[in-house]
């Protein structure tokens, strides 16, 4: 039975991962840039949830806070990023602004809502426990599962049978001829990048009540999601489901029985025996990466 | 012409004499600490600006190689009663390089941008594992204290003043074998992987082996600076190991101007010296930390070194 429920753990806690690392895969995919400061967005959600859910319900909060993170992932992109990405070595420079924003981020946190870790509550209608034959497991864990599978397949379908998913997948092989072809790439990364981002903020609503919410968690997590979009493959989404899923069994199993930080050190040798025999990570292609 | 030499030699002057225009007044012993902060932060930076300046390889997990030096030595002093600063120093560099061979072994073969994450997950694991102390070596959350080497040939580290003085040359000898390095035939073709890793593989040269031992070249000099540190706080501490001293390097060296070497070890000086006051002024003073990064990209982004010393970026 055990068994049964660290795989439910580690599903669960790879949703998580997988929404998070969405954004930052496909942003990488488009832009050759990776944004230090999606944590911040997923840290955002998490508080805004604290502050919004008892007074506007759970569906309205997932639904401001996207819009929220969304606005403001724009507002980055706008006016950080996309100054940037004309310069030599462009991802580098934004590696370092990306970074301040998060320094930034954290500590402004600290300041509004204190250096303490707040608890999130669980949704009143997915609160409890669902019964499946022997195995009893919160049903708000399950609903976490459910949504990401939804949001992932919805995600995937926009990719490949909308003619934006196709626009997208034209810049991620060769931006310089997809502009040739009319194409308005500045347009759709900014609004990837936005998507990403409220992606991040709705992952952040999510993780609340599974995680705990603090000033710093936009950091700390940080490092298993590399793992996450390394192990996938940097702009492969298929990669990044795959190596999520992986890399939230390695985790559950691992502080299941082993220790508390064995999860993320497992996680992270897990990482380095694939980048020794692919080091472009799981589903990665060279045409793809920049 | 470049103004380098006449700027490196009155540096060194200047460092030479401060601790004697200091004896005597209230703050000298406080003061000489913080200089000693800065010249071994400064080598550090110097450390990943040989990485990022050089070959074009952002780190953002120094803080692996910097703490297994501060790490190696602690471990060997307080757990296995080494005292001889020599062993320790060679056995900290050791280690550096080894965990600097590994790390580079793994970002060579990954692109550009993902040697941040690489070198980022690296560090953040090292640092799990010396948190939770799996084999009782470490001290877990508290640290090592008590890291306190033997004299040797009248040199006492614990004396004030002795320190600044093996630390400033340390620093200057760092300095003229980095740059020696960046000369050399080695340093050349690295210098080719940044301009252009495809040109330089169609050339014959194995990019990999390169950019594997660049990194383990930066992993001994930022090793050199956690050990000393370590020698120098007489502590080794988690943090030592945390993606917040990863990204001080960064801070240092970008503020400085990358590519420079020097550079970095201005950078050092301000951030060290505005820590200082900053962090006693303000609780958030990580603020500034902040908004120093994206000053620097937009306003600055080949750091200070260039525009004060008219040298252009190499």
């Amino acid at each position: 039975m055990t068994v049964v429920l660290q795989t439910l753990n580690g599903l669960t806690i790879g949703a998580i991962y997988i929404l998070l690392a969405s954004g930052l895969t496909i942003v990488f995919g488009l832009q050759g840039i990776v944004n230090v400061a999606h944590g911040v967005f997923y840290m955002l959600g998490a508080y805004l949830a604290i502050g919004l859910y008892p007074r506007i319900g759970f569906a309205a909060t997932v639904a401001a806070v996207f819009a929220l993170t969304a606005l403001l992932g724009l507002v980055l992109e706008l006016a950080g990023v996309r100054p940037l990405v004309r310069w030599k070595r462009p991802g580098m420079q934004v590696l370092v602004l990306t970074l301040g924003v998060a320094i930034i981020a954290s500590e402004v946190t600290k300041l509004v809502w204190g250096p303490v870790p707040l608890l999130s509550d669980v949704p009143a209608g997915l609160a409890g426990t669902l019964t499946l034959g022997p195995i009893v497991y919160p049903t708000y864990w399950l609903f976490v599962i459910a949504f990401t599978a939804v949001l992932m397949t919805l995600l995937a379908l926009a990719f490949h049978r909308t003619t934006l998913g196709i626009l997208v997948q034209s810049i991620a092989l060769n931006s310089e001829i997809s502009q040739a072809m009319g194409t308005n790439a500045p347009r759709i990364n900014s609004l990837v990048f936005a998507l990403g981002t409220g992606v991040a903020g709705v992952a952040g609503v999510l993780a609340g009540p599974i995680l705990s919410v603090y000033p710093t968690m936009c950091f700390d997590l940080l490092m298993i999601l590399f793992v996450v979009v390394i192990l996938g493959g940097l702009g492969s989404l298929l990669g990044i489901v795959v190596s999520g899923v992986l890399i939230g069994l390695v985790n559950a199993f691992g502080v299941a029985y082993l220790s508390g930080t064995a999860g993320n050190i497992l996680a992270f040798a897990v990482m380095i025996a694939v980048l020794i025999f692919r080091p472009l990570g799981l589903f990665g292609r060279a045409g793809i990466l920049k | 012409m470049s103004r380098r030499p006449a700027v490196g030699a009155a540096l060194v002057a200047v460092a030479f004499l401060f601790p004697l225009a200091l004896a005597g007044t209230r703050y000298a012993h406080y003061v000489e600490h913080l200089a000693v902060q800065v010249m071994l932060m400064g080598l550090y930076a110097m450390a990943w600006d040989f990485l990022n300046g050089y070959v074009g390889m952002f780190s953002f997990g120094h803080a692996a190689f910097f703490g297994t030096g501060a790490y190696a030595v602690a471990i060997l002093v307080v757990r296995g009663g080494v005292t001889s600063a020599p062993v320790l120093l060679l056995a900290a560099l050791a280690a550096s390089v080894v965990v600097g061979a590994v790390v580079g072994y793994l970002s060579a073969r990954v692109g550009a941008v993902a040697i941040f994450l690489v070198t980022f997950a690296c560090a953040e694991a090292l640092y799990l594992l010396v948190l939770t102390d799996p084999r009782g070596l470490t001290n877990g959350d508290n640290g090592l204290a008590g890291v306190v080497p033997a004299p040797l040939l009248g040199v006492d580290l614990t004396q004030p003043g002795t320190f600044y003085y093996v630390a400033l040359a340390v620093v200057v000898l760092g300095y003229r074998l980095l740059a020696a390095i960046a000369r050399s035939q080695f340093g050349q073709v690295l210098l080719g992987i940044r301009e252009n890793e495809v040109r330089v593989r169609f050339a014959g040269y194995h990019v990999e082996q390169y950019k594997t031992a660049a990194v383990a070249v930066s992993a001994f000099f930022a090793g050199l600076a956690g050990a000393l540190t370590a020698l120098h706080e007489r502590i080794a501490s988690p943090e030592t190991l945390g993606w917040a001293v990863s990204g001080d390097a960064v801070l240092y060296a970008t503020l400085g101007g990358t590519g420079t070497l020097l550079g970095p070890v201005l950078g050092a000086g301000i951030v060290v010296v505005a820590r200082e006051v900053l962090s006693d002024l303000f609780r958030s003073w990580l603020i500034f930390v902040g908004a120093t990064y994206i000053a620097l990209v937009f306003f600055l982004p080949s750091g200070l070194f260039p525009v004060l010393f008219r040298e252009r970026r190499r």
